[in-house]
């Protein structure tokens, strides 16, 4: 899917260095929405042009953390490409040209009954019935921020701030695989198990990590992901499917 | 050759120069953590100096030949005895079918590199050999050996011998880093304390990152400042909320949401990872360039 961007604001931005082997752009975090779009479009950008001696580019919320060999590219070459992609980034975002390329995923989750110890918890903390909270969970189109913290854990944004929530004073020692999880103004899927302090809403019933395969993350940076209600004996089925590799996770792109 | 394991050592894995180019998917790069001792090794038994090694911590494997062949191991200082018999290290060992490598305590650092002639033949994920824990997960659990496990190489290409690798300087304490995004989060003591006195390691330190005993005040407008996670690399210092300096090695994560006080330098890296819980070490500012250093800002 192509994505249009329609925002035309300038944003603050400041290039500095990260030891020798690494630039990093700082956009200014008073507007995640738009800093994290102009990430997006410089990433997308910077990689496109497949610039010798770049090792990795790093995106996450309002900065891009760029690594190189400095024996094959000079930082003070690549901080003055950085600073052009910026000015066309800029001028693009104001023509409402698609500069990124990204896919919109509608997930089936199973979100945990309301008598689980997270629901209760949520429902207090947040004064709203758990249905109320599911619905609201689901009514919102979710960007991947970033990936990170695990391989392939995928942090979004966009969490609507009636479901803002503390997270866990004590982490639990284990959160299943593949749990749809929130914290603080985010949301989250967990790749693997894994201990974590995040409140979790459900999970689906796939894996979104897969170790064997060359691009080992279902998904990437800037996607656009949606969560669908499911029913057990759907979840069940599909998660069948899933174990038995039968399951093409094509057909939950939109 | 063909090399069968006795006994695996405490944690024995295989490296490479690791997976570069995957850490927007959160994958960190990983390989070797002593790269030049990696190079120098493989330098000794003329491989390619990117082949695969084994990566040996603190206690080593018991090692069988299953046939001839040479050897070299190099990094921290860990002791060779070929059949009892003590042999040099930062050396090319030539080995018999049945011979039995065994490898001593290191006195000094922590990680040694055992290079062994020939083309690898093992499991590589991303483009590498090296093995990456994560949590209880293991991500190429191949690159994890075990007793009982044989290595296989196969005769390598015929290549001129790599003729411009030195050995590596010894390891220090002395550690060289460039101030980091929000080093100016730091209280002007806390830079002092960071930059002048010495710091310890502590446990759990691993592949990961290493643990210190610092207590490190940030500047009261930062401290209750939730900082949106951002990208960290191999050498990042960063400052939990408790005020710890923690330093990440390669196989660090590739977010985070602490400030990050310094980057350490490139040629810093490897003795970094070559530091033991209880070591100290001690880190200096290097000059920052002038030419890319300053902030471009609109």
């Amino acid at each position: 899917m192509t994505e249009m961007i329609s925002t035309g604001a300038s944003v603050d931005r400041r290039i500095q260095s990260y030891g020798e082997t690494g630039l990093l752009v700082q956009f200014d975090e008073g507007d995640v929405v738009s800093a994290s779009e102009s990430v997006f479009a410089l990433n997308q950008r910077l990689r496109d042009m497949k610039l010798r001696g770049i090792q990795s580019t790093t995106p996450s919320y309002v900065s891009l953390l760029i690594i190189f060999d400095p024996s094959v590219l000079a930082p003070n070459h690549l901080a003055s490409t950085l600073t052009t992609l910026l000015e066309c980034s800029q001028a693009a975002l104001a023509s409402d040209t698609p500069i990124t390329n990204s896919n919109a995923w509608c997930l089936p989750t199973l979100f945990v009954g309301e008598e689980d110890e997270d629901a209760v918890a949520l429902r207090d903390e947040l004064g709203l019935s758990w249905s109320e909270v599911v619905e609201r969970f689901c009514t919102v189109s979710y960007r991947v921020n970033a990936l990170g913290f695990l391989p392939g854990f995928t942090y979004l944004g966009g969490l609507p701030e009636a479901l803002h929530c503390r997270r866990l004073t004590t982490p639990r020692a284990r959160i299943p695989a593949s749990s749809v999880a929130i914290a603080g103004q985010q949301a989250g899927i967990y790749p693997m198990d894994s201990p974590g302090g995040w409140r979790i809403l459900g999970r689906l019933p796939f894996s979104i990590f897969d170790q064997s395969c060359s691009s080992p993350t279902l998904f990437s940076p800037n996607d656009r992901i949606t969560f669908q209600p499911t029913s057990e004996p759907h979840f069940s089925e599909l998660a069948r499917a899933a174990d038995n590799g039968e399951l093409a996770l094509d057909r939950f792109k939109q | 050759m063909i090399i069968t394991f006795i006994t695996s050592g405490i944690r024995t894995t295989t490296q490479d120069k690791g997976r570069r180019g995957y850490t927007h998917l959160g994958i960190p790069v990983s390989g070797a953590i002593d790269i030049p001792a990696m190079r120098y090794a493989n330098h000794l038994v003329g491989n390619a100096i990117d082949t695969p090694v084994l990566e040996i911590t603190l206690s080593g494997p018991q090692l069988r030949c299953e046939q001839a062949g040479s050897i070299a191991v190099t990094g921290a200082d860990f002791g060779v005895l070929i059949n009892g018999q003590p042999k040099s290290h930062n050396e090319r060992i030539v080995v018999q079918a049945g011979d039995i490598i065994s490898l001593t305590k290191p006195q000094k650092g922590c990680r040694g590199y055992l290079a062994i002639e020939g083309d690898w033949q093992v499991q590589r994920w991303l483009g590498s050999a090296s093995a990456l824990r994560v949590g209880s997960h293991e991500l190429l659990p191949t690159a994890v050996w075990k007793a009982g496990d044989s290595l296989v190489t196969r005769q390598p290409r015929v290549h001129p011998w790599p003729a411009a690798v030195l050995e590596p300087n010894p390891f220090s304490n002395h550690i060289s880093a460039h101030k980091g995004p929000e080093f100016h989060w730091l209280t002007d003591e806390a830079k002092g304390n960071l930059l002048t006195q010495p710091i310890t390691v502590c446990e759990p330190s691993n592949r990961v990152g290493l643990r210190t005993d610092t207590t490190l005040k940030l500047k009261d407008k930062y401290r209750s400042r939730e900082m949106l996670s951002s990208g960290v690399m191999p050498g990042t210092v960063q400052v939990t909320t408790s005020g710890e300096a923690i330093l990440l090695l390669a196989d660090g994560q590739t977010i985070g949401g602490y400030p990050r006080v310094l980057q350490c330098s490139q040629s810093s890296l490897r003795s970094l990872g070559q530091l033991r819980a209880g070591d100290t070490f001690e880190l200096q500012l290097v000059k920052q360039h002038a030419s890319h250093g300053a902030s471009i800002s609109k």
